[in-house]
C-alpha cells in the first residue's frame, strides 16, 4: 500500500516540485550542449511559445544569431513524441456538515485518448477518490504502522463511488505504431484534486477549507467545528 | 496466510454439540457458525483455536419460530433471513432495515444471527437490536440451558456471559407492536464497514406523546447498550426536534466512547448525538 501509494507518486499530488537543473543554472554552473564560436558576449533566448514556428529575428549591429541548427553538437529536436494522456475532471461533493460525510456526485473527465477505456478509467477515478477521502497512512507515536491491514487502511468501494460521466477526445501519439496512449493515471491524478476542490466549495459557506487529503470525515468535522464554536 | 492447525467436530445434534464443548472448549475449541468473523481473524492468526465445533449441520438450529410475542433465532439462521421481513408488521420491517448494514452481501448469505451474538463486536448491528429490545440469550451445555439477559450478556469488546462450554442455541427477541416505532441510523467510512456510531430507538404514541421509548447505542462504546438518560427525554414529551436534540445530547453526554485511527472521542461522542437525533427522526417520519 505505501510502496505503490509512493510508486505512483500520490506523496507529490498538489505540491511544488523543485526542478533539477534550476540549482545549477542559478549559480552560474550551468553546462551547454556545445561552445559557440567566437562567443564574448551570448544570450540564450527561448520561445515562450511551445510550438511556435520562429519567422524573424532581430538582433544588435555586430552580433550573431547561431540558433540550434548552426550546432553540431546540437542534436535535430523531435517534435514531443509521448504516449501518455491528459484529462480534465470535474466533481460535485455535498457535505454532511454534522458528521463530514462527502458525498461526491458526479466525476466528469474529458480525456484526450484514441481508444475506449472507459473501465480504465473509471478504476483511476475510483483511486483517486479513495486517495482525496479514505486512504491514509497513519503511524503511532513511536513509528508502529496502524494501517497494516485492509480493516484499517481503507481503499474505494463500489458503492463509494458515484457516477462517473466520460467524455473522450481523441489525440493519436506518433510515438508507437498503433498510436495509442496510456489512459492509466488520467483518472487517478486528477481525481483527488478536483474531489478536495468540490470538498471545499461545499465547506466553504462555513469559512473553513481543507488542505490535505484524505479529507477525513474527522477533519472536516473538526475545521467545522472550530468555526462553529467562534461564531457561538 | 493460512490458519493453524485445528481439529474440525461435525456434531450433528445440539446434544453432540455441548458433548463436544463440554470435551474441548478448555482447549482452545470455538463454535464455528458462518465463520464470517472467527475464519478471518484465523486467517491472521490473531485466533488459534485448537478444536472447532462446526454446528452448520444442526438442522434443529437452522429455524427461527415465532411464540406470542417473542421470535426465537435459531443458532445457525443466517442474516440473509432477514432481507425480507421474516415476520409480519413492525418487527420483520425493524429487522429487515438493519440487516442492510452489516457488512456485504455474500457476508450475510453465510454470516448468523446468533454468531454476530456471540462474537459481540461492539460495533455489531445485531448486537445493538438485542440491547435495545431486551433479547434472551439461551445457551445450552451438559450442565443445562441458562437464559442470560441482554444487559447481562455483553461483557465488553467480544466478551459476553458465554462459558466455555456453553453453545448459544438460540435468542430469543421480544417482538415490537404494531403501533411502534423505529428508526436506524449508522455512520461508516464505507458501506458495509464497521459502524463507529449507531443508534436505534423506538418508542410508542399515546395521546401524541411518547411512551416506553427505547434508545440503544452502538459502536460508541465496548459494548451496546440502552441509554437511560436519552429515553428519560423523551418520555411523555412530543415528538418534536426540540425533544429528539435533548435526547441525543443525553446520550452523548452520557456515552464513554472508544478511540481509534477512525475516530477520537470528542468526535465519536458527537457522531453519538447526531445518530440518535437521526434515528429519532426516522422513527417519527
Amino acid at each position: 500500500m505505501s510502496a505503490s501509494t509512493k510508486g505512483s507518486g500520490m506523496a507529490w499530488v498538489g505540491r511544488s516540485i523543485r526542478r533539477l537543473e534550476d540549482q545549477a543554472l542559478l549559480t552560474g554552473q550551468g553546462r551547454f550542449t556545445a561552445d559557440p564560436p567566437a562567443a564574448h558576449w551570448v544570450r540564450v533566448a527561448r520561445s515562450p511559445i511551445a510550438s511556435g514556428r520562429i519567422e524573424r529575428i532581430e538582433w544588435p549591429p555586430r552580433s550573431n544569431v547561431i540558433t540550434a541548427a548552426d550546432l553540431e553538437a546540437v542534436k535535430p529536436i523531435k517534435p514531443m513524441l509521448h504516449k501518455f494522456s491528459n484529462a480534465c475532471h470535474v466533481a460535485e461533493a455535498a457535505d454532511d456538515v454534522e458528521t463530514g460525510r462527502v458525498a461526491v456526485a458526479e466525476v466528469a473527465g474529458s480525456i484526450i485518448n484514441p481508444m475506449i477505456v472507459g473501465g480504465q478509467v473509471h478504476g483511476g477515478i475510483a483511486q483517486g477518490i479513495g486517495n482525496a477521502l479514505l486512504e491514509e497512512i497513519v503511524y503511532d507515536e513511536s513509528g508502529d504502522i496502524l494501517t497494516s491491514t485492509l480493516a484499517e487502511y481503507l481503499p474505494s468501494t463500489a458503492p463509494g463511488i458515484a457516477a462517473i460521466e466520460l467524455h473522450h477526445m481523441e489525440t493519436c501519439s506518433e510515438a508507437c505504431v498503433a498510436k495509442a496512449k496510456g489512459v492509466d493515471e488520467c483518472g487517478t491524478i486528477g481525481a483527488p484534486a478536483v474531489v478536495i476542490n468540490a470538498v471545499n466549495d461545499a465547506i466553504s459557506p462555513f469559512g473553513v477549507s481543507i488542505d490535505e487529503i484524505p479529507a477525513a470525515p474527522r477533519k472536516i468535522w473538526a475545521a467545522l467545528r472550530r468555526t462553529m464554536e467562534q461564531r457561538a | 496466510m493460512k490458519s493453524a492447525p485445528f481439529v474440525r467436530h461435525v456434531p450433528r445434534t445440539v446434544d453432540e454439540a455441548t458433548a463436544m464443548l463440554a470435551e474441548f472448549g478448555a482447549k482452545d475449541g470455538r463454535v464455528l457458525a458462518g465463520g464470517q468473523s472467527l475464519v478471518p481473524i484465523m486467517a491472521f492468526r490473531m485466533a488459534r483455536p485448537a478444536h472447532l465445533v462446526d454446528i452448520n449441520g444442526i438442522e434443529a438450529l437452522a429455524r427461527q419460530s415465532r411464540d406470542g410475542n417473542v421470535l426465537s433465532i435459531g443458532a445457525v439462521v443466517r442474516h440473509a433471513a432477514f432481507h425480507r421481513p421474516i415476520v409480519r408488521g413492525e418487527m420483520g420491517r425493524l429487522l429487515s432495515t438493519v440487516v442492510h448494514y452489516i457488512a456485504h452481501y455474500p457476508i450475510r448469505t453465510r454470516g448468523t444471527f446468533c454468531g454476530s451474538i456471540a462474537h459481540a463486536d461492539p460495533a455489531s448491528e445485531w448486537c445493538l437490536v438485542a440491547a435495545t429490545l431486551g433479547a434472551e440469550m439461551v445457551a445450552r451445555s451438559r450442565r443445562g440451558p441458562r437464559i442470560i439477559a441482554a444487559d447481562d450478556f455483553f461483557h465488553g469488546i467480544m466478551a459476553t456471559a458465554l462459558a466455555e462450554d456453553e453453545l448459544l442455541v438460540e435468542v430469543r427477541l421480544p417482538v415490537v407492536s404494531d403501533q411502534t416505532r423505529f428508526g436506524f441510523y449508522e455512520f461508516n467510512r464505507r458501506a458495509g464497514d464497521f459502524a463507529i456510531a449507531m443508534a436505534l430507538v423506538t418508542y410508542r404514541l399515546a395521546d401524541g406523546m411518547i411512551v416506553e421509548p427505547r434508545v440503544g447505542i452502538g459502536g460508541a462504546e465496548v459494548r451496546p447498550r440502552r441509554i437511560a438518560e436519552a429515553e428519560a427525554a423523551l418520555q411523555g414529551r412530543p415528538p418534536e426536534l426540540k425533544t429528539f436534540l435533548a435526547a441525543a445530547t443525553a446520550a452523548a453526554d452520557t456515552i464513554d466512547p472508544m478511540e481509534d485511527i477512525q475516530s477520537d472521542a470528542e468526535y465519536r461522542r458527537d457522531l453519538v448525538r447526531t445518530a440518535a437525533r437521526r434515528a429519532l427522526e426516522r422513527a417519527a417520519a
